[in-house]
């Protein structure tokens, strides 16, 4: 199994959820509001990209419209082996979580203690 | 929508091209979007500089993602390119070794003419010194220097040298005290004028370079004659005491007051040491005032000026030197001063740059013969990729791509070449030295220049060897490659023929210029010069033999090997060092002429044909009788030349007594001038006549007498012979350096040529072998295999001679007497074309003659 880096799995995260609507201003948006950090279009698109090549992802061309200076939009939509690969990344998360034991962390206010 | 609006233009562009479609679209869309946004919800300040911010934060990573594809295709370029390379060792090697070659000869080349090219350019204000020329000559009175330093105060500086007619002064230096006296015999001292570091850069170690050479008795060293002398550079503040080699130099005190670095080998100025110009003052060494006499000639004279102003300085120049000539010789008119740019200097008057673009070419052909081997080679293979080609194009290769790959593989190659011509160029430095009589010191990390010209030069041979084969191979179609019907190519065979035959008539010309020129060069060297040049020393008289020359001259004459000696004002094997016009009859002409004793004539064996020689006896011949040669006779068109007077040499009117037959005094460039010797006691060249069968005893002979009376002075002689053979020195090195790369060449058209044969053999393999089988003979076979190679090579030699015929009866226009051109070149070099070629076409067509035809028809 090949793990996914963390903007591979955000994107591929955000795609799942943003479908059939996912193309690269809304991921970025989504991504953006949900981490609360900005994220530069060159660095959503280089992991969406890798993804795509992977085949965890397919694009499809949209016609171009009026908007965005008349320049069409791709957008991208979850395959059978990028669920695969999410499925894959949460047993990951699970199996490293479920062996900590609980050290009786708030985690919210563990930061400004 | 309003234009201003519009997202920043430059930045989109750049996203543009960063980007391929068809994410190039989905990019910029989103872009415009995000910016159409911010620029609705502020202002379009923050929103351009949100865009340019962003895009220039996003390129990385899309260069990042394009380039990481183009390293995967990179890899598998260089894999397959790597397999090809090893599947077929032997054609590799020949590449790589044709390859290797071709450039560290091209390497060594350029090393050697960027050196010739570089010469005098280290001075830091070069464009801006002139040195004064006149009649072909770099010579010029003293007072020239000292009147231009008088009348020319705009001029930014004057210098003078007394380079003592090149040669620099000699001198004996004693340095240390009682016990630690130590007598050093120096050469190449100059006497320069006191603004000579502020003229030339050379740098100061120890010292204060502006008051160095100010004072009389002031002496700057070089660091090594400061190491010989002191063992240590700083010698400033050292007393050496000075013994001139010349009656005109007295002993003197001397203070070293600087040290510099020695000049380096592209320097035109080379010396051990300088002496400050005003220690002239206080001895004249011409018997009257250095800067007074206009007779006083054999300074160099340099100025420095503003390179616009040197028209308009000329003629200022020129009319102070009209008025001082006409002053001194009213009756004859001077020859004009020009100034020559210091960089010129070494191709004053000479060849030198001709020499260097005949280089660059050879440097250039031999490097070419050895990328049409590459190309040749890769050509003839092409076949062997045709199926990959195929399959690459099927699977989506663009024709582009292909010609990237193709490409790709000849850079990988000459990267390949580039270690092992490092080492050829390293093992071949001591050779390349001898041959160019030279050490150039090169430095391949203190000359980025040096690594630059390196890698354009692997850069471009790559790019030169794999662009054709490129673009040929990924012409193929692949619909046919794969049906098998690849057609062989006419024209392809063409070029491939074009470009063997290109580099055979390289090769035989090269083979060709080298005989002509050896030949003419041999011609030189052994040509009678008019006198029997054999078995004579000169050398240079010192003062105490000068003072003693009759006693010199007297005990060794009682030892029967020495047969006769003479003095003269300088050594022969080069022009006369006195020029001189004169007017006789109406005839008004230029004449060279020197001084000599009454014995030069019997000494040197030069034949008397009319009047008589010089005589000891007859008083009135010093300075008043003059010996002239034939072509002076002639010149002047004298019909009674015995008793002529000779108005106009120095103002002495010497008359005529004999008439010489002509002997060449100089190199083989010049016709023989009108010449006169003349009986005077200028003379500091003794030249020795000695018995050749007993020349060692003859040389013991001469050093015991010589070391009884010049206690100060060992004896340096020269031999006369060897002398006229230096002034071939450039062409030989000429002849050293086209036979040594000439055979380069030919190695490297032969490595090829060997390479195409195996290759069509290899490919006729099965067709020999059923001609074997039926009966074809060992002979016939071979025939089969070489023919067609052999007469490339015929064609390619009825093209190079002729030309190479034309261009070397250019080059012996050079010379006054030329060796008559003979057969003997042409068959040589033609025939050596064809035998080289036959014996490494032959090895291969032996080879393929003699297998069994079993083995032949068993492949596949």
């Amino acid at each position: 199994m090949k793990v996914l880096n963390r903007h591979e799995e955000l994107a591929l995260l955000a795609v799942w959820r943003l479908q059939p609507e996912a193309y690269g201003v809304s991921i970025r948006r989504y991504i953006s509001e949900t981490t609360d950090a900005t994220w530069s279009v060159g660095a959503i698109y280089d992991a969406l990209e890798r993804l795509a090549l992977w085949g965890h992802l397919t694009t499809t061309q949209a016609d171009p419209t009026p908007q965005r200076g008349g320049r069409s939009k791709r957008y991208y939509s979850l395959t059978r082996t990028g669920y695969e690969a999410l499925v894959c990344m949460r047993s990951v998360h699970d199996t490293l979580w479920d062996a900590l034991p609980d050290l009786g962390f708030d985690v919210s206010t563990a930061g400004n203690e | 929508m309003n234009s201003v609006k519009q997202p920043p233009k430059v930045a989109s562009l750049i996203l543009a091209v960063a980007n391929r479609e068809p994410l190039r679209a989905a990019v910029l869309g989103d872009f415009q979007e995000i910016y159409d946004e911010i620029l609705e919800a502020q202002n379009l300040w923050t929103a351009q500089r949100w865009y340019w911010l962003e895009a220039l934060k996003s390129i990385p990573q899309f260069m990042k993602f394009y380039t990481t594809w183009r390293m995967t295709m990179l890899k598998n370029y260089l894999k397959v390119a790597f397999r090809n390379l090893l599947k077929s060792k032997f054609y590799s090697l020949i590449n790589v070794i044709g390859l290797a070659v071709g450039m560290a000869v091209f390497l060594f080349i350029s090393i050697y003419t960027r050196h010739e090219l570089s010469y005098n350019k280290f001075h830091a204000n070069h464009q801006s010194i002139y040195e004064v020329e006149i009649g072909g000559e770099l010579s010029t009175a003293a007072p020239l220097g000292a009147e231009i330093q008088a009348q020319f105060p705009e001029l930014q500086a004057m210098v003078r040298i007394d380079a003592n007619y090149g040669g620099g002064r000699s001198p004996l230096l004693v340095t240390g005290t009682d016990e630690t006296l130590k007598r050093t015999k120096t050469e190449n001292l100059l006497f320069v004028d006191q603004h000579f570091f502020d003229v030339f850069t050379f740098k100061v170690i120890h010292g204060d370079p502006v008051t160095a050479l100010e004072q009389p008795y002031s002496m700057v060293l070089t660091q090594s004659l400061a190491m010989q002398l002191f063992g240590k550079t700083d010698a400033v503040g050292q007393r050496i005491h000075y013994i001139g080699d010349r009656s005109s130099t007295p002993e003197m005190e001397m203070t070293v007051t600087a040290v510099v670095e020695d000049a380096s080998s592209n320097s035109s100025l080379q010396f051990n040491g300088l002496v400050s110009f005003a220690t002239l003052y206080t001895f004249n060494p011409n018997g009257s005032p250095v800067d007074k006499d206009w007779g006083n000639w054999g300074y160099r004279t340099h100025v420095q000026l503003d390179p616009t102003n040197k028209a308009a300085f000329e003629e200022k120049l020129n009319g102070l030197w009209k008025r001082a000539s006409l002053a001194k010789w009213p009756d004859s008119e001077p020859d004009p001063l020009t100034l020559v740019p210091l960089a010129e200097i070494p191709f004053f008057n000479n060849n030198r740059r001709q020499f260097i673009t005949l280089m660059q070419i050879i440097g250039i052909f031999v490097l070419a013969i050895a990328v049409i081997n590459f190309i040749n080679l890769t050509l003839a293979r092409a076949t062997t990729r045709a199926k990959e080609v195929g399959i690459r194009k099927v699977v989506g290769s663009t024709r582009q791509e292909l010609i990237r790959q193709f490409l790709c593989e000849a850079l990988l190659m000459s990267l390949i070449v580039t270690p092992v011509s490092f080492v050829i160029i390293e093992l071949g430095k001591p050779l390349f030295y001898s041959i160019i009589q030279m050490e150039i010191a090169f430095n391949w990390i203190k000359q980025p220049g040096l690594i630059l010209l390196f890698m354009a030069t692997i850069f471009t041979v790559g790019t030169v060897a794999g662009l054709y084969p490129a673009v040929v191979m990924s012409s193929f179609k692949a619909s046919s490659i794969l049906k098998g019907e690849l057609n062989r190519g006419r024209r392809r065979q063409a070029l491939r023929f074009t470009l063997v035959v290109f580099q055979f008539i390289i090769s035989t010309a090269l083979i060709f210029s080298t005989l002509v020129i050896s030949k003419q060069i041999n011609y030189l060297k052994s040509k009678p010069l008019g006198f029997d040049q054999h078995h004579i020393i000169h050398c240079k008289q010192s003062n105490q033999i000068n003072e003693r020359y009759d006693v010199f001259k007297n005990r060794l004459l009682q030892d029967p090997n020495i047969l006769s000696m003479t003095r003269s004002n300088s050594a022969l094997a080069q022009s006369l060092n006195i020029g001189s016009t004169a007017e006789i009859n109406g005839i008004n002409r230029e004449f060279r002429a020197t001084t000599v004793d009454p014995d030069f004539l019997s000494t040197m064996g030069i034949e008397l044909i009319e009047g008589r020689d010089f005589s000891w006896e007859i008083k009135s011949d010093y300075y008043k009788a003059m010996v002239v040669n034939e072509t002076f006779v002639k010149k002047f068109d004298l019909k009674n030349p015995i008793g002529q007077e000779v108005r106009g040499f120095l103002g002495y009117t010497p008359v005529i007594v004999g008439v010489m037959k002509d002997f060449h005094n100089d190199s083989f460039y010049e016709p023989i001038q009108p010449s006169a010797l003349i009986y005077a006691n200028w003379n500091s060249t003794i030249n020795i006549r000695v018995n050749g069968e007993n020349m060692a005893q003859s040389l013991k002979a001469i050093e015991k007498v010589w070391n009884e009376i010049s206690t100060e002075f060992p004896l340096e002689y020269q031999f006369l012979d060897e002398t006229y053979g230096k002034l071939y020195q450039s062409e030989e090195i000429l002849v050293r350096i086209l036979t040594s790369f000439a055979s380069m060449a030919i190695l490297i058209a032969c490595l090829g040529l060997f390479g195409l044969i195996s290759y069509s053999a290899q490919q006729r393999t099965k067709e020999i072998g059923i001609r074997k089988v039926l009966g074809a003979s060992a002979q016939g076979l071979m025939g089969l295999v070489a023919r067609e190679y052999l007469l490339w090579v015929t064609i390619a030699n009825a093209i190079s001679l002729p030309l190479a015929a034309w261009a070397m009866l250019k080059w012996m226009n050079n010379f006054a007497y030329q060796a008559p051109l003979t057969a003997a070149p042409f068959i040589l070099a033609g025939a050596s074309a064809l035998v080289i070629a036959l014996v490494t076409v032959s090895w291969q067509a032996i080879r393929s003659a003699n297998a069994n035809p079993l083995k032949a028809l068993k492949y596949e």
